[in-house]
C-alpha cells in the first residue's frame, strides 16, 4: 500500500481529477469558463510564491514571512506608482524590499544560525508591524495606469494575465529542480547537509539563494494581488504563507528537505483552490475554507511520515 | 547505606555478534568486591560492547553473568540498575540547572507526608554521602557552575546513593587534569574501602599501575589476558593490547620525489587542535594515528576547512589559506571522506550516480543542464572499475551495502582532479574483502601521485600504507615515525603519552 503511494504526483493528479469530476455533476457552474479561469487566477499567486517555497523546503528551510511580505508589497506598489506614476519605479522598489527581506532572513538563518521557522516568524512579525509604521491607511489606485490593472485582470486570448505570468516562470523552477546542478545542490542540502558540505557545496551561500528567490516571487504576486484589488492593503495576504506551506507540503515536498516536486505543488494547489471553490459552490459555510486545508496538512505530513519511514 | 553482601561479579563466555564483526568472543572475566579491575584495549576492542551489555542497552548473544554464584539476568538498564551495577560514561547525564543534592536525590527525594521537599534532610544526607566517599563538594551548588571531574564524582555520588555494589567507570580521566585526577582516586580508594567493585576502563597506561588492582586485556574481542597488577608491567600490556607482528600486503616505495604538496602551520582551532604543523609531498601517504578523542578528525575538517581556524595556516603547492570553507578546498584540490559515512557521507534522498557526482557536478554541466547520460556513462565506469555491486546507477544509495557505499564515496573524488586525499577511517565497517580492495586503491592513487592523509585506528593498514607516520593525542602531534623503523609498540606508546 504505502509502496504504491510512492508515485505521489499520479495520486494527486487523479484526485484532483475525482474532485473536478465530482463538482461537476454537482453543479455545472463549475466547469463555466468564468469559474475556471477564476480558480486559476487566484491558484497563480500561491504557485508563483510556491515554487520558491518548493526549493527553500527542499533545502530544508521555510520561510513564514511571505504573507507578510506580500501585504507589505501592495502597499508599496500602490504608494510608489501613486507618488511617480512610473510603473517601473514601483516594480523596481518593490524588488529592491524584497531582495533586502530575502537577504536579511538568510543571513540571519546562516551567519547568525537561527533557526529558519524562527527567523522568519520573527520577520513576519516584523513586516506586520512595520507595514502600519509606512502607511495607516489602506492605498488606493489613484495613478488609474491602465497597464498596472491589466496585470492582474487582463486577459491575454482569454487567459488571465496572473496564469500568463505564472506559466511564464513555472518551467524555470521544473528545469532549476530536476536539471540543473544548483537544483541538485538544493536537494543535497536539504537531505543531508553536512554530507553536502563535505562534498564542497558552499550550504549558506545556496540557503541565502534560496530566500532572496522566494522573496523576489513574492514581490511578482504581491503586484498581482495590488492590481487585482487595485489596492494596497496592510492586511492583504494574511495566512497567505500557510496556505503556500500546505500546498508544497501536499505536493509531496518533505517538510524536512532532500526531496521536492513543483508539478507536485502545482497539484497540490489546485487541488486546495477546487475544494475552496467547491465549497462556495457546494453552499456550505466558508469558515470551511479554512478548516479544510487544516485538516489536509496533517493528512499531507501523515504521508509525507510514512513515505520517510520506509526509507530507514 | 553501603550494603554489599557479594564477592563478585562473574562474567562467563559472553559473546555478542554484529553483522560483520565479532565484537564480544567467549569473555571471561571475575570482578572483586572492594577491588579496581581495569578493562584495556585499543579502540575497537569490545570493552564499550562489554559495558553496554552490562549496562543492559546491549543484549548478549551467549554466555552467563554470575552475583557470586546465583545467575542474573540483564535485560535493561532498568534491570542493570537494580541490580547495583552503575555505569558512569565519559557524557555526564546529570541535570545542569539542578543542584547538587537535588540530582543526587532525583528519583527519590525526601519528601514529608504532604509530598512537600523535606530540603534540610536532603542536604544533610547528601553531605554524610560525600564525606563517605571522601570528597567535599557544597550540595547546593548547580551543576553547571560545576568542573568536568566535578561533576564526574556527583555522577559516582549518584551510584552509590542508589546502592550500587558495582561502578564502571568509562576513561574518566580523559578530560581531567592530574590534579583532578588525583582527587578521583581517592574517592575510588574510598569507594574500595567500602567494599564497591570497580570496572576501570582507560587507554592510559600508567594510571593502571596507580589505581587497578587487575587488570584484563581484549583485542578484537577476544580475551587476552586476565593479570593481578603485581604480575604485569608495561611491556606486557602493551604486547597484549597491540599483539600480532603486521603482515605488510603493500608494497610501498619511500618517495625519492620530495615536492611539496601541503604545508600545515600551526594550525589551531577553538575546539581541540594545538600548533599542528607537518608538511605532505607529491604521492607520499602520511598515516596520522591516535585513540579516541586524539583530534584526527578534527585535524582532518580543518584542513579541509569544514570547522573554522582559530590560527595557523594551511598551504597548497605555495598558495596560502587562513580561513577557507570546504567549497574553497575541492577548488584547490582537496577532497575529504569521512569516517561517519551515514552521517555526513551518503546523500540518502539521492541514488548511487547523485551521489557519485555530487562534488564534481558542474563537469557535468551542458550549458545550463546537468548532462545525465555523460554521467551514467560515468558512473557505470567506475562502478565496474571497483566491482560496486548493484543492479543499476539509478539504484538508491541506502539500498547498498557498507563496503560498496565506500567505493561510491571514493570514486566522488577520483572524477575530480585531486592533489589531495584526506581519508578519514577509510576501512571502517567494511567488510574483509571490501576492504582491501579499498586499501589496494588507495595505493594505487598513491602511486599515481596523489598526496594521501590517511586517519586510521588499524594499525595493521596504517603500518602497510603509510610512509610516515603521525601520533596525535590531546589535539597536538607527539612523535613522528618512518614507516618502515617503528613498531606498533612505539606507535601505541606514543599515543597515550
Amino acid at each position: 500500500m504505502i509502496k504504491t503511494i510512492k508515485n505521489n504526483e499520479t495520486i494527486l493528479f487523479f484526485i484532483f481529477i475525482i474532485l473536478c469530476i465530482f463538482l461537476s455533476i454537482y453543479n455545472p457552474q463549475f466547469y463555466s469558463i468564468q469559474n475556471i479561469n477564476s480558480i486559476l487566477r487566484s491558484s497563480s499567486t500561491v504557485m508563483i510564491v510556491a515554487f520558491g517555497m518548493t526549493i527553500l523546503l527542499t533545502s530544508g528551510e521555510v520561510d513564514l514571512s511571505v504573507g507578510a511580505l506580500m501585504s507589505f508589497v501592495t502597499v508599496i506598489v500602490m504608494d510608489v506608482i501613486n507618488i511617480t506614476g512610473s510603473v517601473v519605479l514601483g516594480f523596481i522598489a518593490v524588488f529592491l524590499f524584497c531582495l533586502f527581506i530575502g537577504l536579511i532572513n538568510g543571513f540571519v538563518r546562516t551567519i547568525l544560525n537561527v533557526n529558519s521557522l524562527i527567523a522568519t516568524l520573527a520577520m513576519m512579525l516584523i513586516l506586520q508591524g512595520s507595514v502600519y509604521v509606512y502607511s495607516m491607511a489602506a492605498i488606493y489606485n489613484t495613478h488609474l495606469i491602465p497597464f498596472f490593472t491589466f496585470i492582474g485582470q487582463g486577459f491575454v486570448f482569454k487567459i488571465p494575465m496572473p496564469v500568463i505570468i505564472m506559466l511564464f516562470i513555472l518551467p524555470f523552477f521544473v528545469l532549476f529542480l530536476n536539471f540543473t546542478r544548483f537544483g541538485r545542490y538544493f536537494t543535497a542540502i536539504g537531505s543531508n547537509s553536512d554530507a553536502a558540505s563535505l562534498s564542497g557545496i558552499n550550504n549558506k551561500k545556496f540557503k541565502i539563494i534560496g530566500f532572496v528567490t522566494t522573496s523576489l516571487l513574492v514581490g511578482i504576486s504581491g503586484i498581482i494581488l495590488a492590481s487585482l484589488m487595485d489596492t494596497g492593503q496592510q492586511g492583504s495576504a494574511k495566512g497567505f504563507e500557510l496556505i503556500v506551506i500546505a500546498a508544497v507540503l501536499l505536493g509531496g515536498t518533505s517538510f524536512k528537505g532532500g526531496s521536492g516536486t513543483i508539478v507536485g505543488t502545482i497539484l497540490g494547489i489546485l487541488i486546495l483552490k477546487v475544494i475552496d471553490n467547491g465549497i462556495i459552490l457546494m453552499g456550505i459555510s466558508q469558515e470551511f475554507q479554512l478548516v479544510v486545508p487544516g485538516v489536509i496538512l496533517i493528512i499531507a505530513v501523515y504521508f509525507d511520515n510514512l513515505r520517510k519511514a520506509q526509507d530507514v | 547505606m553501603f550494603s554489599n553482601s557479594f564477592q563478585f561479579l562473574h562474567i562467563k563466555e559472553i559473546s555478542k555478534e554484529f553483522p560483520g564483526v565479532k565484537a564480544l568472543d567467549n569473555v571471561s572475566m571475575k570482578i572483586k568486591a572492594g577491588k579496581v579491575h581495569a578493562l584495556m584495549g585499543e579502540n575497537g576492542a569490545g570493552k564499550s560492547t562489554l559495558i553496554k551489555i552490562l549496562a543492559g542497552a546491549y543484549s548478549k548473544d551467549k554466555g552467563k553473568i554470575f552475583f557470586d554464584d546465583n545467575e542474573i539476568s540483564i535485560n535493561s538498564p532498568n534491570d542493570s540498575l537494580k541490580l547495583g551495577i552503575k555505569v558512569v560514561y565519559q557524557e555526564i547525564s546529570l541535570i545542569p540547572e539542578f543542584t547538587v543534592g537535588e540530582n543526587i536525590f532525583l528519583e527519590k527525594f525526601p519528601t514529608n507526608r504532604f509530598g512537600i521537599l523535606k530540603w534540610k534532610k536532603l542536604y544533610k544526607e547528601c553531605k554524610d554521602l560525600f564525606n563517605k566517599i571522601g570528597f567535599n563538594l557544597k550540595v547546593n551548588e548547580k551543576i553547571s557552575n560545576l568542573s568536568i571531574s566535578e561533576q564526574q564524582i556527583v555522577e559516582i555520588a549518584r551510584a552509590i546513593f542508589q546502592k550500587a555494589s558495582i561502578v564502571v567507570m568509562d576513561e574518566p580521566t580523559s578530560s581531567l587534569t592530574p590534579n583532578e585526577i588525583k582527587k578521583l582516586f581517592n574517592v575510588i580508594n574510598n569507594l574500595k574501602k567500602n567494599n564497591i567493585a570497580i570496572l576501570y576502563i582507560t587507554h592510559k597506561i600508567d594510571e593502571i599501575f596507580q589505581i587497578a588492582d587487575e587488570v584484563t586485556v581484549l583485542r578484537d574481542g577476544k580475551l587476552i589476558s586476565n593479570r593481578p597488577i603485581n604480575q604485569t608491567s608495561e611491556e606486557i600490556l602493551v604486547n597484549d593490547m597491540v599483539g600480532r607482528a603486521v603482515e605488510s600486503s603493500f608494497e610501498r616505495t619511500l618517495i625519492a620525489n620530495k615536492e611539496n604538496v601541503l604545508t600545515v602551520k600551526n594550525l589551531t582551532t577553538k575546539t581541540k587542535l594545538k600548533n599542528v604543523s607537518f608538511d605532505l609531498s607529491k604521492g607520499e601517504i602520511l598515516g596520522f594515528f591516535g585513540l579516541m578523542g586524539a583530534g584526527r578528525t578534527e585535524l582532518a575538517k580543518a584542513i579541509y576547512g569544514y570547522d573554522k581556524v582559530s590560527n595557523g595556516f594551511i598551504e597548497i603547492e605555495g598558495k596560502r589559506f587562513s580561513a577557507f570553507n570546504t567549497s574553497t578546498m575541492v577548488k584547490n584540490g582537496i577532497g575529504y571522506v569521512t569516517e561517519d559515512r551515514k552521517g555526513e557521507g551518503i546523500v540518502k534522498d539521492m541514488n548511487l550516480r547523485e551521489n557519485m557526482t555530487l562534488p564534481s557536478l558542474e563537469f557535468f554541466e551542458n550549458l545550463f543542464f546537468v548532462n545525465r547520460i555523460k554521467e551514467k556513462n560515468i558512473s557505470n565506469e567506475y562502478i565496474k572499475k571497483f566491482d560496486v555491486k548493484t543492479p543499476s546507477c539509478e539504484r538508491l544509495i541506502t539500498l547498498l551495502s557498507g563496503g560498496n557505499q565506500q567505493k561510491v564515496l571514493l570514486s566522488r573524488w577520483l572524477l575530480r582532479e585531486l592533489k589531495i586525499i584526506i581519508l578519514d577511517e577509510p576501512t571502517r565497517g567494511v567488510d574483509i574483502g571490501a576492504k582491501t580492495e579499498v586499501l589496494s586503491l588507495i595505493n594505487d592513487l598513491a602511486k599515481e601521485g596523489m598526496s594521501v592523509l590517511l586517519m586510521t585506528s588499524e594499525m595493521n593498514d596504517l603500518l602497510s600504507l603509510s610512509d610516515r607516520i603521525m601520533v596525535m593525542a590531546n589535539g597536538e602531534i607527539k612523535a613522528e615515525f618512518l614507516s618502515n623503523n617503528v613498531t606498533q609498540e612505539e606507535i601505541f606508546k606514543a599515543s597515550v603519552s
